[in-house]
């Protein structure tokens, strides 16, 4: 950071100006990005919590395959007759839930340990540092191939959990990074300096530093358990879920239907799906850099 | 005398949601042909801002808002981004406090030199080699090792000296210096302007220097411009701007400047705070701070009165104020 | 542990606050051409009373900044010893050194990174004051720091709520010092605190630092590349001695006075020349000074950039040693010198004064 050259002249702002964090939230709203990014996510919520309460469990009807989009099945039935709207309602709940455990275990590890290793320069730093640079290494795609196939679970928690734990080396680094970099900030010298306690230091002078940072990778780690979930699901390599995304996929795929026109939706819901959730993350993560990081701006 | 730079009536304001800073609020400037001219203010007196709008560097949220500022007649403001890149660096060349920082650290001196003149249509190897190391030796350094090196492998003071080096190399008529000494120690600063003051005597070149240290320019400039809260308030000769000046501000902004040799007890700040440029102010915008005040301040803003040859001062008693050495 | 602001009164007089002894800092850096050794500060005395203002002055690289950061126990010395109030740092206890963290603070050059910009004013003015009187309650916390504002002169309790970004550069350095005094510090090393602030509003936050230490008898260790700077400040506090550094050596010491008005040491005499407003001629200095020092010479370190250089100076290094009483200067010619720069010298008029008008009219060539 240096004194901002080039800037509108040193006025200082109104005493009523908010304060960064609140800025943040305020921002989120007043950007545009962010605002489209955060309403295809509520919107998914709305169908994962909706969908359950207002359609019936999608039940096999061989008879109504592929029917095509009509008033009692908005987008079609599939190959078994499911519909597919419920089939894609069903399985927002169970693919958020995963990507949110997902982000919340790789970020909570990830923070815990980049912001530790960053800090403490001596040999619990050094080992931690190493230990993640191992965990870096370890290939996740096989690691969470071997354990899901002994792990039979179909609860969303426990893939979350997984997919966390393999996920947040990483995002640990990059943390340690930001820490290292902001340790040699003159303010955080001048708290050592009072010989403010370690503790102090971490959670009231760096943590809320870091915190833009910490939000702006928690989405983006949903992104990739999205994706990554998606397709593990799709390769059929984590347990059968019936109500899944990734599953329909596989179907579609399976069943070669997608090559008419009547078999097309099966395919094209939950790809769409995905890929517009997917978008609501990017905007919503593009938004939180950009009121985080003013040079990102584009007015 | 020539203009070389004609700014009339210049505004320019930014806009923050809500409300609107004007910067720079109606300014009349010439600059004349072979001089250098200092102009001086604190941070907020909308210098940068006037200097950045010759260069049409004027980004979001700030905007030019009015006037014009003719460069051989023909406007800056109006020509097309194609004709004004013709000018800038050729004709007009900017040195600033980012200069410094400005080289790539990937690129070794030589290639800066080259792909500064390549832009400009120099592409001959021989006769950008020669043109770089006559500048270098002109700004006393050795170009054999300079033009060799990378910019983290030369002291603060050589890339400072390169970078004048640089914006030279076009022989531009105009050089602009944007507070380029600020975070510079004093006799890297000393050793800046000396090197400027020789390439003016051997090329004629107008410099525009900007800071908001007023002792800095007094063996420097010739004539000094001082700014406030957006507008002009004083110009004249250095000598006549330093030992007799005619305006409250000015006078206080001397006074303000601890010297090495003047009298420590005379040294005062000046009272009070710039004034809120998203405000209209009536009237004089100093007068709150002014201590020869009067009611006529506050009700009309004071034009740019001529005290004598070539100086002019913006306030109702110019002529009669009686200012403490 | 002091609980008021104020300097303690049975400290005894005598001990210096900070001594240090053969001081040296190297860094080792990796260039494109192999390792170099960097010599930011070589074998230095220096000896800080109590209550004593002492500026430091001397170009970039000349190891102020490296000084002022291992007074303040930021950079740790590869050579030499450290005593604050006569106790070894190296050998002290636990104890000992929290004493000494506790009494020499600092404000950093930069007012824009100075401060956290995660926490409001007066977050961080009560942090010190938090973790050393843990006992007081949250009123007189907010006491004490709307306290501090008024001593720096931001007079406004609104300012408490504020954040860095809020205030500007002038402020938030004001700030800072508030800061640095909310714990009471027997020293304040400043660096450069002023040099990122408009030249029109730098004597207030000076006057702001003679007032502290006229009230509370705070020690300061000014850091500047400003010789006219270092004079207001002392002449304002009513004395004050000077150090002059140059690539790491002490170059000249003594009561700042005597050091600007008849320096002893050729390169403060070149520090002088430099400055704006200065009577000497510049161009007697103006050509050498551009020379780039070399790294590794056998004397003199200021040897190819002084005028007055002899074959001695590149052969020997000089020794620290006493020109006038308590004015010490590290030259072979200390003392033959110091006549011909209080003399103004003339220097041509094309030179020393503004430059004449520009000619007018077209084809007026200048060679």
């Amino acid at each position: 950071m240096s004194s901002p050259k080039g800037a509108p002249p040193a006025q200082p702002e109104g005493p009523d100006s908010p304060p960064p964090r609140f800025r943040a939230v305020r921002s989120i709203w007043t950007n545009r990005r962010s605002r489209v990014g955060l309403g295809i996510i509520v919107f998914f919520l709305l169908i994962a919590i909706l969908g359950p309460l207002l359609l019936p469990i999608p039940r096999s009807n061989p008879s109504h395959a592929y029917r095509p989009p009509s008033l009692s099945h908005i987008l079609g039935t599939d190959g078994q007759g499911e519909d597919i709207f419920a089939e894609i309602a069903y399985g927002a709940g169970f693919i958020l839930q995963l990507s949110f455990i997902a982000a919340v275990v790789a970020t909570t590890i990830g923070t815990v340990v980049g912001i530790t290793s960053g800090y403490f320069a001596g040999y619990g730093g050094k080992l931690l540092t190493t230990g993640t640079d191992i965990a870096v290494t370890i290939p996740g795609l096989i690691l969470v191939i071997v354990v899901g196939s002994f792990v039979k679970a179909t609860d969303p928690l426990v893939i979350g959990l997984l997919l966390g734990i393999v996920g947040w080396a990483p995002f640990s680094r990059s943390i340690r990074s930001q820490i290292i970099v902001l340790r040699k900030e003159p303010f955080i010298e001048t708290a050592q300096m009072m010989s403010l306690s370690s503790r102090r230091i971490i959670f009231v002078e760096l943590m809320p530093n870091v915190m833009a940072f910490i939000a702006v990778n928690f989405v983006f780690i949903f992104e990739i358990a999205l994706f990554a979930s998606v397709g593990l699901y799709y390769l059929g390599v984590l347990p059968y879920n019936h109500l899944n995304w990734g599953t329909m996929m596989n179907q579609a795929f399976q069943e070669g239907s997608y090559l008419t026109a009547s078999g097309l939706p099966s395919l094209i819901a939950p790809l769409a799906a995905v890929s517009l959730l997917a978008l609501g993350l990017i905007l919503l993560s593009t938004g939180l850099e950009e009121t985080f990081n003013p040079r990102l701006r584009r007015g | 005398m020539e203009s070389l730079l004609e700014i009339r009536d210049l505004g320019v304001s930014y806009f923050l949601g809500r409300s609107v800073l004007t910067a720079v609020n109606g300014i009349d400037l010439d600059v004349h042909k072979g001089e250098i001219l200092a102009v001086v203010g604190e941070s907020g007196s909308g210098k940068s801002t006037m200097a950045h709008a010759i260069m049409r560097a004027t980004r979001p949220p700030g905007r030019v808002t009015g006037g014009s500022i003719r460069f051989h007649g023909s406007d800056l403001l109006k020509l097309s981004s194609g004709e004004f890149r013709k000018i800038k660096w050729e004709k007009i060349a900017i040195l600033s406090q980012a200069s410094q920082n400005a080289f790539s650290p990937t690129m070794r001196i030589r290639s800066h030199f080259r792909e500064t003149m390549a832009v400009h249509g120099i592409r001959d190897k021989k006769l950008v080699e020669e043109v770089s190391r006559r500048y270098l030796r002109q700004v006393s350094l050795e170009p054999e090792r300079v033009l060799n090196s990378y910019p983290h492998e030369l002291s603060g003071g050589m890339k400072q000296r390169t970078a004048i080096a640089l914006t030279l190399v076009l022989d531009p008529e105009l050089l602009i210096l944007d507070e380029p000494t600020s975070a510079l120690d004093v006799v890297t600063q000393k050793m800046t302007l000396e090197l400027v003051k020789r390439v003016h005597e051997e090329t004629d070149v107008t410099v525009l220097f900007i800071t908001h240290d007023m002792p800095l320019v007094a063996d420097f400039a010739h004539r000094i411009v001082v700014m406030y809260a957006g507008r002009v308030v004083e110009i004249g000769e250095t000598r006549d701007i330093l030992e007799g000046s005619r305006h409250p501000y000015s006078h206080a902004l001397i006074k303000a400047v601890p010297t090495l040799h003047g009298d420590s007890s005379k040294v005062a700040s000046i009272a009070g705070n710039p004034p809120d440029l998203t405000r209209e102010i009536r009237g004089c915008r100093f007068r709150v701070r002014c201590p020869y005040a009067q009611r006529l301040c506050e009700e009309e803003y004071p034009p740019l009165i001529e005290v004598s040859q070539g100086h002019l001062s913006a306030c109702h008693f110019a002529r009669t104020l009686d200012l403490p050495s | 542990m002091e609980t008021t602001m104020g300097a303690e009164e049975n400290r005894a007089e005598d001990v210096p606050v900070i001594e240090l002894s053969g001081i040296g800092v190297t860094h080792h850096v990796k260039g494109s051409s192999g390792r170099r050794t960097l010599e930011a500060l070589r074998h230095l005395d220096l000896e800080i009373a109590p209550r004593e203002l002492i500026v430091v002055v001397g170009e970039s690289g000349s190891g102020k900044t490296t000084l002022g950061r291992v007074i303040a126990g930021l950079q740790k010395p590869t050579r030499g010893t450290m005593k604050f109030m006569g106790v070894d740092l190296s050998k002290a206890s636990r104890e000992e050194f929290l004493r000494y963290r506790r009494a020499v603070q600092m404000v950093h050059q930069d007012p824009y990174t100075s401060l956290n910009p995660a926490l409001t004013i007066e977050d961080s003015l009560t942090a010190g004051m938090k973790r050393w009187d843990p006992w007081m309650k949250k009123d007189d916390l907010v006491r004490r720091a709307g306290e501090l504002l008024v001593l720096v002169g931001l007079s406004e309790e609104r300012h408490l709520q504020k954040y860095p970004h809020q205030l500007s550069g002038g402020q938030r350095q004001r700030v800072a010092i508030a800061r640095a005094l909310s714990i009471s510090p027997e020293l304040l090393v400043l660096d450069e605190p002023v040099s990122m602030i408009d030249a029109s509003l730098r004597i207030d936050i000076l006057d702001v630092l003679i007032e502290i230490k006229r009230k509370f008898g705070t020690g300061f260790l000014f850091i500047t590349h400003d010789v006219a700077l270092a004079r207001y400040l002392c002449e304002k506090a009513g004395g004050g001695r000077t150090a002059v550094l140059y690539r790491g050596s002490l170059m000249e010491l003594g009561e700042t006075h005597g050091v600007i008005e008849a320096p002893a040491n050729p390169y403060m005499m070149a520090l002088i020349s430099s400055s704006p407003g200065s009577r000497t001629g510049s161009s007697a200095w103006s050509t050498k000074l551009a020379n780039s020092p070399e790294d590794d010479v056998e004397g003199c370190r200021f040897y190819q950039r002084c005028i007055y250089a002899q074959a001695v100076c590149a052969a020997k290094e000089p020794p620290l040693s006493e020109v006038a009483p308590g004015h010490l200067s590290a030259c072979h010619f200390n003392g033959a010198l110091v006549q011909s720069t209080t003399t103004a010298t003339t220097a041509p008029a094309s030179l020393s004064g503004p430059p004449s008008p520009a000619p007018s009219g077209p084809g007026a060539t200048k060679t």
